[in-house]
């Protein structure tokens, strides 16, 4: 079978796209071409154009803080050396190290002093690529929950917040999205990660996936036991590999179930079946923030001298190599 | 004069001596290659036409150190050409420094969808697919599954490792996969 890719190349290499009509005596002359590099210099990067996504697109945002005393340069540190997470050695000032814990990270809590400012750094996540996020709302709140002071971030995503009193929680909020909030801390350079998360969309893509409990083997295990393969089907011979699309809820539950790939209507349905009654799964989670995750599964339908209808194919069965993604599989 | 009777030969030796004919035969024959190719690494047509103008121009100066040598050679020359132009700009660009997430998805959904489904999608639509990754793994894409980068040659164009190319790659991949499933989903196949 021809992988995509071949597929892709072979109709785009030698692709032609339509070029709006144009004058080439203008095209070629010195002054458009020194027009264009200048309207290049004045404008920001193209945005890509994205086509939407069937699934809800995944909208995050990506906060750093960094709690610094007025006079201090703003450099930002990374807690996690660029090597172990897999970035380039070199990084400027304006680059980000996103903090890539699962947890939300412990911040250590020393004293600051009232007239420190926090400054910050927030980005829209949207189809894995980071945009800073403008308009931010950043409030201080003291303990009885009175907004004692606010900024918005800039078209930069920056901000910085001149903290009354220490004792105070720090409030990130923009419309969409799930608030965050956290007590004012001095992290001493250290990057602290967070995201925001769009309220209740379910997401493609997350940084922790949802897991069946026992990993990728027990589910499979699951599968093979609880599967009943439907008499009609064993007597015609019927085979296949049926994909089933689930969403796994924060709270670990399995709802929206679909078949995605069709096989046969009998099968359809007892892989839908045995999909239905898997117990609760652990949750996905992005950065900390549990996330409503779409998850896709194969139930695969096979046809050896051992098949029989009804339940059980036992533990010793051999359990195929195709089905499962190797736990130990580094590549990615 | 008749221009489509240019040879390849002629119409380098000609567009090196500012020949204005043979620079818009040029133009004719190749823009819209080298247009589709800017578009499909950078993803904004606006941008994809500044840096196709910029790839003739810079032929145009450059077509003294251009040697002919068998047919198809001008094309395969002018498309190098445009790919380094697109990749400098890439490079300067500091988006190509933020790294895309972990994905999740352990099922390599591979033949979910059959070739003939695959096959039947327009080409427009291939372009647009790939064009709407994000930037990082689109450009990783396009070099290696379309213009034939080796992750060694990526890793020294894009400043990354080879191992985070091939990553990359990957995740690249399978992204366009569930675009066409997607795709292929909504369009009742």
């Amino acid at each position: 079978m021809k992988q995509l890719e071949d597929i892709i190349k072979d109709r785009l290499d030698d692709y032609e796209l339509k070029l709006p009509s144009m004058d080439q005596q203008s095209f070629w002359s010195t002054k458009a071409v020194r027009e264009r590099a200048a309207k290049r210099r004045r404008s920001y990067l193209g945005v890509a154009v994205g086509l939407p996504a069937a699934a809800a697109i995944l909208c995050g945002v990506l906060l750093s803080i960094h709690l610094m005393k007025p006079t201090e340069p703003s450099k930002i540190i990374g807690g996690i050396p660029p090597s172990v997470m897999g970035l380039p050695e070199s990084y400027n000032d304006l680059d980000i190290i996103y903090n890539l814990a699962s947890e939300i990270p412990e911040l250590s809590q020393l004293p600051v002093s009232a007239g420190d400012c926090v400054t910050g750094l927030i980005h829209r996540l949207y189809q894995d690529e980071y945009k800073p996020f403008k308009g931010v709302n950043v409030d201080e709140f003291d303990s009885s929950g009175k907004i004692v002071n606010h900024t918005l971030t800039d078209e930069n995503g920056y901000f910085s917040i001149s903290i009354s009193n220490p004792a105070d929680s720090i409030l990130i909020h923009a419309d969409g999205y799930e608030p965050m909030k956290f007590e004012i801390f001095r992290t001493d350079g250290q990057i602290a990660g967070f995201i925001l998360a769009e309220t209740d969309e379910v997401s493609l893509i997350v940084s922790d996936a949802p897991e069946f409990p026992g990993g990728t083997q027990a589910l499979q295990k699951f599968i093979t036991s609880n599967m009943e393969y439907p008499s009609d089907a064993l007597r015609d011979s019927i085979k296949g590999r049926v994909l089933v699309q689930f969403t796994v809820e924060k709270d670990g539950s399995i709802t929206d179930i679909e078949v995605l790939k069709h096989v046969h209507p009998l099968l359809d349905k007892e892989a839908v079946r045995i999909v239905s009654g898997m117990p609760r799964w652990i949750p996905g989670k992005h950065f900390g923030f549990p996330r409503r995750v779409r998850y896709t599964i194969p139930v695969t339908f096979r046809l050896d001298n051992s098949t029989k209808p009804g339940p059980a194919v036992t533990d010793n069965d051999r359990v195929e190599e195709d089905i499962l993604a190797d736990p130990n599989d580094k590549t990615f | 004069m008749r221009t489509e009777s240019f040879s390849e030969r002629d119409l380098a030796s000609r567009c090196a001596v500012n020949d204005r004919d043979a620079q818009g035969e040029l133009y004719a024959r190749y823009a819209a290659r080298l247009y589709a190719l800017c578009f499909r690494y950078v993803g904004d047509r606006e941008e994809a036409q500044d840096l196709m103008h910029d790839s003739m121009i810079k032929a145009m100066g450059s077509f003294r150190l251009f040697s002919y040598n068998g047919e198809g050679s001008l094309y395969a020359w002018l498309r190098r050409l445009t790919v380094n132009i697109v990749i400098d700009r890439l490079r300067s660009m500091s988006k190509l420094r933020m790294v895309p997430l972990d994905t999740t998805m352990e099922w390599d959904v591979q033949d979910s969808a059959g070739d003939e489904d695959v096959e039947s999608i327009p080409a427009s639509v291939l372009l647009e697919m790939v064009a709407s990754l994000p930037s990082v793994k689109r450009a990783v894409f396009n070099m290696y599954c379309i213009d034939g980068f080796s992750h060694k040659e990526i890793a020294a164009a894009m400043n990354i490792s080879e191992k985070g190319s091939a990553s990359i790659l990957a995740k690249s991949r399978a992204q366009l996969r569930e675009t066409v499933k997607d795709y292929l989903k909504r369009n009742g196949r």
